[in-house]
């Protein structure tokens, strides 16, 4: 195999575009602090996606995987006994100059583990998955997701079961799995509302199922997020005129609602254009697994690139409100240093995996 | 690969470009159609929304759940109240000024008595968030809220609402343990969190069930003039009270305990041996927790804060003392199950022993002479636990001390609990940079020195005593489940300790035999004298002004658990500088079992 050592351009290009396009909010919502980080953060996520492209190839990824899986579960144990805690939820470690979040690296070791066990599954002729693998790759799920379920983040260890379900519907599953699925899903969305989730997790689920009736903190969060959203209006109010973000109105208006500063900025036009500009991202990854050099490659394209689909799917679902409020932030565009930099790596990853 | 495999990944290649067509495409049709909802269909009326100046949401706050006792009683409760609120945006709006000559902070400081530093700083952080509720007052009188309607129309943004304030009925009585309300900071709202002048649980139960008991605010719409004063409600949503919490707490037995240390500083924990519910929980001296609710005055929070006796530290779980001689209990139960004594080990006491080149003293000057481990324990014989510390040493000590809870918290239901201190060798040579010398395992076998336990810990070693050997979870929470864990010391030896405690109070030479018993129910003890260095004593004592200068400079302790045969309380009772646990602890808790004895009819009253 010949080592072509070409960038793919068009992904990248989309990438840096929509990255542009969250400076631009950042820099519109007068938050001078976290514009500058920001701006650090992709210097160093360009450094490691260069580092990245020039030093490791699809084989040292794969002969990688477990010692990275089992490296970032020590780390999301280790935030479990030593994280700093925000809203009583622990997410970060405290490392000096900053607070890292491992969470946000742990899914593209998980992706890596995943394409491994379905590449497993292919090269053994066990598709379309039976009862046997779904369990295994719950087996190979459970220690992560776990540990992500107890700091507890919802919104983090929902993306995981995602990823596996992305990588199951390319592989396909037997009628018989899909039925107890179905099943042990019930059963362990009802066990977990009676016995595992916090009280404002409860309430967060509550807001959104019931918005006319329950208002709790986060459900007036979403009002006010749709009301930034929808008074963008066409054309929008233009760059430092958002008047409900900049009013204090919008919460955590940098990070995870930063979709309705940018869409009360930009109005439709902008908004249109940012959804399209996923989309266009999507389909280039689904372009680049389609085209993968072999099994593994591909598993992981695709496990790589949910990472980004359901964040952007669930934070736009959420900021506007038809989703409820799981804290997961909007890829390229939030605020956040190991979501950004972990984003670079990932894309880097995906380019890695698609060369010949 | 071979040719079959070959197929095979050529058909999940297709598949694969299928499945990401088909999410893209889902996910801009959603997205693009709710954005185009939004922006384009309902544009207009969230634009509409959005313009402050001419329609507001306010946050209309729940009512907030009880807190009941187990008969029912309201420990914590609400009555309905008219607080004073103020918009900063009107504030601010065409005002250039220094915020203490504008006309309305004049008007609220002066009129209506709000602390003027505080009413700055709270306006200069609201800058940043114009549009939320600044609470000003809270609970007016109907003079000021005459004086404040009368001067509307004069007063930019500033309008009552009403609202609910906490209540505790019963006062100090159970300050420590319920806890109390306050304003949610400054950084809780900004990180939106919690709603602007919103009460939430700042310490005790209201801060551990704060998320049941807060309920779920609603908010109303309204359509304002350019003053901020209301004119048209256009939409609301009705808010959801919070849900009560009932609590194992038992109020008559409550009242005994602070009727009890009335003039002390101290504390009383009673549990249900069996469960680990509480019972009582007091700390003493108490503080008023009403004044919380409506903003404690600069002046009171002062007086409290600065104030010897500490009120605000709840000593039953934060308070930590030396065990004294309660903790050879633990030393007994060690030696027995180490193999170290056996029932028929007799120690001579002649007032003490020597070691080294010291002479480590009895309590009892002239001795116990042969004393074997239940007399030991019965009349507190310090010479035999000298002999005994010396054969376990500090590290079996220290394994046994930790088995029965101590250095740990014991994970009550409340914060800000201490753990205490089981002094290892490993600790002192961190801590204090110096080695363990032999002698300190003598004072440490006696429970001096080093040792530190809170008394909430002594009250589950008393329950684990009484249970058979059980570690229980102490918990206010009435419908938690109980958990509890088995010491892993044989049951024989837990027996033969608990026998041991009931000849401190039946025996007649036990050292609380004429303060602790109750004619008619069979109760076992133990009495405890902590010493502390007594210079500070004095100075602290001397400015406490309701509690008088005290002679003794030690701590009294008793543990005690009743009935002897199946008991259903546990006790533990501290008197801080009260002299000797017999004297000044024992009756304490004598009281406070008899009350409950009462309470539940195993005693008939009188």
């Amino acid at each position: 195999m010949g080592k072509s050592r070409r960038i793919d351009l068009g992904i990248m290009a989309i990438f840096m575009v929509i990255s542009l396009l969250g400076l631009f909010t950042l820099a519109g919502m007068g938050e001078t602090f976290y514009f500058k980080r920001q701006i650090l953060w992709h210097v160093i996520g360009i450094v490691a996606f260069l580092v990245i492209l020039r030093f490791v190839e699809a084989r040292t990824l794969r002969e990688w995987t477990a010692t990275l899986y089992i490296a970032t579960f020590i780390l999301l144990v280790a935030v479990l006994v030593a994280g700093k805690s925000s809203k009583g939820a622990q997410r970060w470690l405290s490392l000096g100059f900053f607070r890292m979040q491992p969470s946000e690296f742990a899914k593209i070791s998980f992706a890596l583990a995943m394409a491994q066990v379905f590449n497993w599954f292919t090269d053994n002729n066990r598709l379309p998955l039976g009862v046997t693998e779904v369990a295994i790759v719950g087996l190979v799920a459970m220690p992560v997701f776990l540990a992500v379920l107890v700091q507890p983040d919802l919104g983090t260890a929902f993306i995981f079961i995602l990823m596996a379900f992305t990588a199951c519907l390319v592989a396909g599953l037997r009628r018989r799995v899909i039925v107890l699925l179905l099943i042990l899903g019930i059963t362990v969305s009802y066990l977990g509302w009676t016995h595992v989730l916090k009280e404002y997790q409860k309430n967060r689920i509550r807001a959104f199922l019931n918005p006319k009736k329950y208002r709790t903190t986060i459900g007036y969060h979403v009002i006010q997020s749709t009301i930034a959203i929808g008074s963008g209006r066409l054309t929008g109010k233009g760059f430092k005129k958002a008047t409900q973000t900049k009013l204090g109105f919008t919460p955590e208006k940098h990070t995870d609602f930063i979709f309705s500063s940018y869409a009360e900025t930009t109005g439709f036009i902008g908004s249109a254009l940012l959804i399209l500009l996923y989309t266009f991202f999507f389909t280039k990854i689904g372009e680049l697994a389609s085209k993968a050099p072999n099994p593994f490659s591909m598993y992981g394209i695709i496990e790589l690139g949910s990472i980004f689909f359901w964040h952007a799917f669930i934070n736009l679902g959420m900021t506007m409100g038809i989703l409820p409020v799981v804290g997961v932030p909007l890829p390229l565009m939030s605020y956040g240093g190991s979501a950004t930099l972990a984003s670079y790596i990932a894309v880097a990853c995906i380019i890695i995996l698609s060369r010949e | 690969m071979s040719l079959k495999k070959e197929e095979l990944f050529n058909k999940l290649k297709k598949r694969t470009s299928f499945v990401f067509k088909v999410l893209s495409t889902v996910f801009a049709v959603i997205m693009l159609s709710t954005v185009f909802n939004l922006q384009i269909i309902k544009g207009k009326y969230f634009y509409e929304r959005s313009n402050k100046n001419r329609i507001r949401t306010y946050i209309v706050y729940p009512q907030r759940g009880d807190i009941l006792d187990r008969d029912g009683n309201k420990l914590a409760t609400t009555k309905p109240s008219f607080d004073l609120f103020l918009i900063p945006y009107y504030f601010f709006h065409n005002y250039k000024g220094k915020i203490e000559n504008h006309p309305t902070f004049k008007f609220l400081v002066n009129k209506l008595h709000v602390d003027p530093n505080e009413l700055k700083e709270k306006l200069t952080k609201y800058k940043k968030r114009p549009f939320d509720q600044l609470l000003v007052k809270k609970d007016l009188s109907e003079k000021e809220m005459a004086l404040v309607n009368s001067m509307e129309w004069k007063l930019p943004g500033v309008y009552i609402d009403a609202s609910w304030t906490r209540r505790y009925p019963y006062g100090k009585t159970f300050a420590h343990v319920v806890g109390y309300v306050g304003e949610a900071t400054e950084q809780d709202v900004s990180s939106g969190e919690r709603y602007a002048g919103e009460f939430v649980g700042k310490t005790g139960l209201e801060k551990s069930y704060d998320d049941q008991l807060r309920g779920i605010g609603g908010w109303e719409m309204w359509e304002v003039d350019a003053r901020g004063h209301r004119i048209r409600m256009i939409e609301k949503s009705i808010p959801i009270r919070g849900k009560d919490l009932v609590t194992t707490l038992v109020l008559p037995v409550q009242k005994k305990a602070e009727e009890l240390l009335k003039g002390e500083a101290g504390a009383v924990v009673a549990l249900d041996p069996n469960t680990g519910e509480v019972l009582a929980l007091y700390s003493s001296p108490s503080f008023n927790p009403n004044l919380f609710p409506k903003g404690i005055p600069t002046k009171d929070w002062k007086r409290l804060n600065e104030d010897p006796l500490d009120p605000l530290n709840n000593r039953a779980i934060a308070g930590v003392y030396p065990p004294g001689s309660v903790f050879k209990l633990v030393v007994a139960s060690a030696g027995l199950a180490e193999g170290k004594i056996s029932l028929a080990t007799k120690v001579n006491c002649p007032g003490g022993l020597k070691f080294g080149n010291k002479f480590y003293r009895c309590w009892k000057k002239y001795g116990h002479g042969w004393v074997d481990v239940e007399r030991a324990i019965a009349e507190s014989c310090d010479t035999f636990f000298y002999q005994l510390g010396l054969k376990l040493g500090n590290a079996l000590i220290s394994k046994y001390a930790k088995l029965f809870g101590l250095g740990r918290k014991t994970g009550i239901d409340i914060p800000g609990e201490k753990r205490g201190l089981v002094p290892t060798k490993e600790w002192k040579k961190r801590a204090l940079k110096k080695p363990w010398y032999p002698g300190e395992t003598l004072s440490y076998a006696i429970g001096q020195g080093y040792l530190l336990v809170t008394p909430i810990q002594l009250a589950v070693v008393a329950s684990a005593f009484a249970n058979g050997g059980y570690l229980v979870k102490p918990h206010l929470n009435y419908y938690e489940k109980p958990v509890k864990r088995k010491i892993p010391v044989p049951e024989w030896v837990i027996k033969v300790v608990r026998k041991a405690m009931l000849k401190v109070v039946e025996s007649k030479k036990g050292t609380a035999h004429w303060t602790a018993r109750i004619k008619g129910v069979k109760i076992a003890g133990k009495t405890g004298t902590a010493q502390v260095v007594s210079s500070e004593v004095e100075e602290k004592y001397k400015k406490g002004h309701k509690i008088t200068v005290k002679k003794y400079s030690e701590h009294a302790w008793f543990v005690a658990f009743a009935p002897y045969e199946k008991p259903v309380i546990a006790v533990a009772v501290v008197v801080e500088h009260g002299g000797h646990g017999s004297s000044a602890a024992a009756p304490i808790a004598r009281e406070i079992i008899k009350e409950y004895l009462m309470y539940k009819g195993i005693l008939k009253h009188g």
